[in-house]
């Protein structure tokens, strides 16, 4: 609790708050005097914003699901139970496995599935895969299988679970396989390696252009300013989809993937980056008449001073915020066009090449659980947005402690 | 008010010109062509092209000309309403487009429609009734709408579509209006087929502009204009409609222009996913074959549209917000 | 200069408007009692967060949630048809019924701290102007128009005819405030409430504005709630001033006599703040320390930690109750009751430099 803040009648804090945002706080309420000093402390904006944050339950469930995700995409080779191109050829799309603790015979027992048999459905004549009540097969966790090469340094053959003679009794598929008989959990893992990293380079480039291109235009003003807007309103007002479909299709198809991954990178941030470049431009304008950075001026403080001591930490939590509310924008513009067959393609493994499988709906409808990649994008777009609105609301040096 | 007009439209011009040559060099940026690519087709099929063959395709779409020749020609045709001939086809642009496109555009005005219909009620709802259930069941619905990518949506409502109601949610038209002239019941019965597209590609602006309008009004709802109207007298709803919303509106209204691009994107998406006849697959198929004119010439238009429609809602805007009628707060 | 109890216009008694947030209940007004007489000018003073503000929004019924009136009388006499005054607790009413709203903006009106924010953007300031009228009086639209033409033209707005059809943001703060002024007073209310209408415009038109409502005041017979942080403001226009500190009414009396003889330390202390009546700001002479956040549990007296004639062991245990001086002054000061009796040499000086 600050004494300075004072939400019920919240006249008079402007003073205090443009002080508060330079980190002065304290000095100015040394000038004044201070109350009750015993139970009056001060923190930085950065402690403010941590304490604030932690509030959000939303935003702080979704960082954690976040964290969860990325280490668990980290790790993928090491959690997924077989390697993404292994292809189980008697079990094409294998629906999800169930797991089982209890017995036949009603006795609670370790983890275990049944094997899978194929039997013919005799009303529909379609090939089904049923669960052989006979053969129980334990969960085993850290078991050898396909050999991999860890972050490409370390060769291993362990994986974090599995089962014995998958070839026979049917691989442990938690989320399903799919029309190759491969691992669809395994998967989304290997894919997230490539959907999750796409926003954050992205929106490290988006980040440099932005940030570039608005502060020269906040700074210079006039003609700079005149023609980086008109720039940015041009790109802005062409169609999304459209525009990235040409840009995409407009890559190479002989490129090698990893050249493709960076191309649709670029391709995302070509859009991006003017958002990001407009609130540098308009918090890089809005600061320049602010108190704080007058005063400075006056005191003699170089330009080059300035904005890297003033202006630059007073709206970098502001551009943070947004560079967070763009990552999403750029996963599902991956997904997006990987889905039309226009970004990366197989053997590349990213949601939107998954989900490129699931374009027919019959394919759907018969095995539905192809669709699973989409749950991961939606619970990270929706994690992303949370933890976005989190920060944003955190970083508000006006709202209530 | 006209001069304003005035000056909006001519600034039009230059970006249309712009906004061509750029449609016109990404179509031309990947290496080879339409002939290229045709031939490498027939190729695998087993059939033999001869060079003499080849020069003749490629001077029979114009290819053997530099890219800029290309392009005058292209683009003062085009101004004329001749926008070449796609390859794939065999046809004009203007009769494969035609049609498709007034689709897209009926399909894009709905779904505008529809985000605002539901998206500024919904707003000042969340925002009067702030931190009730409603609110929160409102706020929570947008996320979800927000983070489901369009195609992504479409293809959960075929997938209900099929599992739940045993119907196609697919195509825009019954099969025996398929190939029918327009009629009275034609239109009807796309009506009928086209409110699921327009929902899809609507909830993600919907959600958005939900959020937007509730801030907005949440802001207004606490400047001290509202308090002088709440000090007359007047009845609290009449007076959030009459002040605080009104003022709201504008920021919302102004953001019109912006919604365009996204919906017409989402049309595109999501009419290859549902298999509407609209420009969405068409695009694709010719990106897919690099069917340079047919291409271009689609980006240019959707572009262009979106560009006029942005335009339109500026004037609306202007002639709505006084402060923007009187250059007060410049052009956005 | 006592006012007469039923010749009051105004009774607020015991008035209690709480905040409830989740960082604790915060008293923004805590137990107010002090009356305005008819046509009578009562000046409210106090600093930033005392809970002027609150009153006056109190008053008209208008406080938002978390804010609640929770405790209280507010008695306001209205005169009915035949002359005769009956007397009505405005907290009895529902807040958002058909009698208060007739009550508000019609006989109780009210003007704002930021003229030109307190006018709506994208209505013309006639329209506003208008829809008062309309609301309250019966007459046609042409009549409201020519009423608030004239009302414009009665607060000096020249061309008040083209006026009519002005934006807020085409017009001075000064003006601005003036539309609003003519707003308020364009069904001729009993009672004004005027919340810091100065602060907001420079010193000129501070003088201008103040120099209208005193004549306006006087033409119309209205009483006036003027509620302001600058003592200087109320010096020659309020017939009686009450001063605020945390939600309490501290010292209240005619205002000859309270500038001529504060008795509580903070109205001494406000008075000392303020060197010269054209000088709106001095930061050599300020009262120590800020005002406490409002959800702090002070003991004793709520001033004590910034006062300088605090009794150690007395101001910080005892509440003070307010107590009645001669001519009808009423302080809360435990420096007038007989805690001060042992230790009191701060008083003892005081008096004897009056």
């Amino acid at each position: 609790m600050t004494g300075a803040i004072n939400p019920g009648t919240g006249s008079g804090s402007d003073a205090v708050s443009t002080a508060y945002e330079s980190g002065n706080l304290s000095d100015l309420l040394e000038a004044e005097g201070t109350v009750g000093e015993a139970r009056t402390q001060f923190l930085t904006p950065r402690q403010l914003m941590l304490i604030r944050f932690r509030r959000n339950r939303m935003a702080v469930v979704s960082m954690w699901a976040l964290a969860l995700l990325y280490f668990s995409v980290l790790f993928a080779p090491m959690i997924a139970p077989y390697d993404r191109a292994h292809r189980f050829t008697k079990h094409l799309y294998l629906p999800p496995r169930d797991i089982h603790i209890r017995g036949d015979d009603g006795t609670w027992q370790r983890p275990f599935v049944y094997a899978v048999k194929i039997e013919t459905n005799r009303e529909t004549f379609t090939r089904d895969f049923v669960e052989d009540r006979t053969q129980q097969s334990p969960i085993q966790f850290f078991v050898k299988g396909d050999p991999y090469k860890l972050w490409g340094l370390w060769e291993m053959d362990w994986h974090l679970y599995g089962v014995e003679n998958a070839e026979e009794i049917g691989p442990i598929y938690l989320l399903g396989g799919d029309k190759f008989g491969r691992d669809i959990f395994g998967r989304v893992l290997f894919g997230g390696r490539i959907s999750l990293t796409i926003g954050l380079v992205g929106v490290s480039i988006s980040l440099f252009i932005g940030l570039l291109l608005g502060g020269l235009s906040g700074l210079y003003g006039g003609v700079i300013d005149n023609l980086i807007q008109r720039l940015i309103e041009f790109i802005r007002s062409i169609p999304t989809i459209p525009l990235w479909m040409g840009l995409a299709a407009a890559l190479p198809g002989d490129w090698p993937q990893i050249r493709i991954y960076l191309g649709i990178t670029i391709i995302l941030s070509f859009i991006s980056w003017t958002s990001l470049a407009r609130v540098v431009r308009g918090k890089f304008l809005s600061l320049r008449d602010e108190d704080f950075v007058l005063a400075a001026q006056s005191a003699g403080a170089n330009q080059w001073y300035l904005i890297w001591q003033h202006l630059v930490p007073s709206f970098m939590s502001y551009v943070l915020v947004d560079a967070t509310l763009a990552v999403p924008g750029m996963i599902i513009g991956e997904t997006a066009l990987s889905f039309l067959g226009l970004g990366l393609v197989s053997p590349t493994v990213s949601w939107g090449v998954m989900l490129k499988d699931a374009q027919q709906i019959v394919e759907i409808a018969i095995h539905p659980w192809i669709l699973w990649p989409a749950m991961f994008v939606v619970v990270t777009v929706l994690a992303l947005n949370f933890i976005g609105d989190g920060l944003r609301d955190a970083a508000d040096p006006y709202a209530d402690l | 008010m006209r001069e304003y007009v005035l000056q909006r439209v001519l600034q039009l011009i230059p970006t249309l010109i712009l906004i061509s040559i750029v449609s016109f060099t990404i179509i031309q940026l990947p290496p080879g062509d339409y002939v290229t690519t045709y031939v490498a087709n027939l190729a695998a099929a087993g059939e033999e092209v001869s060079e003499a063959e080849i020069e003749a395709l490629e001077e029979h779409y114009g290819l053997n000309q530099p890219g800029y020749i290309q392009y005058i020609k292209w683009i003062t045709n085009f101004v004329q309403g001749d926008m070449g001939l796609s390859f794939y086809w065999d046809r004009p642009v203007n009769r494969l487009i035609g049609e498709r496109l007034m689709l897209t555009m009926i399909m894009s005005f709905f779904t505008l429609l529809f985000v605002y219909a539901m998206a500024i009620p919904i707003g000042i709802y969340s925002a009067v009734r702030q931190y009730s259930p409603t609110d929160y069941t409102f706020t929570f619905i947008g996320f979800i709408g927000l983070a489901t990518p369009n195609f992504l949506l479409a293809l959960i409502f075929m997938y209900i579509g099929i599992e739940f109601f045993d119907a196609d949610a697919g195509g825009l038209f019954s099969i025996e209006y398929l190939d029918a002239p327009w009629s009275v019941a034609k239109i009807w019965d796309m009506l009928k087929h086209m409110w699921l597209p327009v929902v899809i590609v609507g909830t993600s602006g919907t959600a958005g502009t939900i959020r937007v309008m509730r801030a907005t009004t949440l802001d207004e709802l606490g400047r001290p204009y509202v308090e002088t109207a709440r000090a007359k007298g007047l009845r609290e709803g009449p007076m959030t409609m009459k002040y605080p919303v009104r003022v709201a509106l504008n920021p919302i209204l102004s953001t019109i222009g912006w919604q365009l691009p996204q919906i017409v994107s989402g049309t595109v998406l999501v009419a290859l996913v549902l298999n509407l006849p609209t420009t969405g697959p068409l695009l694709w198929r010719a990106l897919m074959s690099q069917d340079l004119y047919l291409a271009a010439s689609m980006i240019l238009i959707l572009s262009s549209l979106t560009l006029i429609g942005t335009l339109i809602s500026d004037i609306l805007l202007a002639w709505v917000d006084p402060r923007i009628r009187y250059g007060e707060r410049g052009t956005t | 200069m006592t006012v007469q109890p039923n010749d009051s216009l105004l009774e607020v008694k015991d008035l209690q408007t709480h905040f409830f947030m989740a960082e604790g209940v915060a008293k923004a007004v805590d137990s107010t009692t002090f009356s305005i007489g008819r046509g009578k000018v009562l000046g409210v003073v106090g600093e930033s967060g005392c809970g002027k503000s609150v009153t006056a929004r109190s008053i008209m019924r208008m406080v938002r949630p978390p804010g609640h009136t929770v405790d209280g009388e507010i008695l306001y006499s209205r005169a009915d048809e035949t002359g005769q005054t009956t007397s009505v607790d405005l907290l009895q009413l529902p807040a958002t019924g058909a009698e208060m709203r007739s009550i508000r903006g019609g006989e109780i009106s009210m003007i704002f701290q930021e003229p030109r924010a307190s006018l709506s953007p994208v209505h013309r300031v006639g329209d506003q102007i208008t829809e008062n009228i309309l609301l309250h009086q019966p007459v046609t639209p042409s009549e409201a128009e020519l009423i608030a033409i004239d009302m414009l033209q009665q607060v000096h707005i020249p061309l008040a005819e083209q006026r009519m059809g002005a934006f807020a943001h085409q017009l001075s703060g000064g003006m601005c405030q003036r539309v609003m002024i003519a707003m308020a007073l364009s069904c001729h209310p009993n009672l004004l409430i005027a919340d810091e209408p100065t602060t907001a415009l420079d010193v000129t038109t501070e003088a201008q504005i103040l120099e209208l409502m005193q004549g306006l005041q006087a033409e119309l017979d209205m009483a006036i709630m003027f509620i302001t942080h600058d003592l200087g403001v109320v010096a020659d226009m309020a017939d009686e001033v009450a001063v605020m500190y945390l939600g309490k009414i501290v010292e209240r009396g005619a205002a000859a006599d309270i500038f001529r003889d504060p008795k509580h330390p903070y109205t001494i202390a406000l008075l000392e703040s303020l060197p010269r009546m054209d000088q709106k700001r001095d930061w050599l002479q300020t009262i120590r320390g800020v005002v406490p956040d409002p959800y702090s549990t002070l003991n004793g007296c709520p001033f004590h930690p910034r006062c300088a004639d605090s009794m150690p062991g007395v101001c910080d245990e005892i509440v003070p109750q307010p107590i009645s001086l001669e001519d009808g002054r009423e302080v809360r000061c435990l420096l007038y009751t007989e805690h001060a009796t042992q230790e009191s040499p701060q008083l003892a000086e005081e008096s004897s430099h009056q």
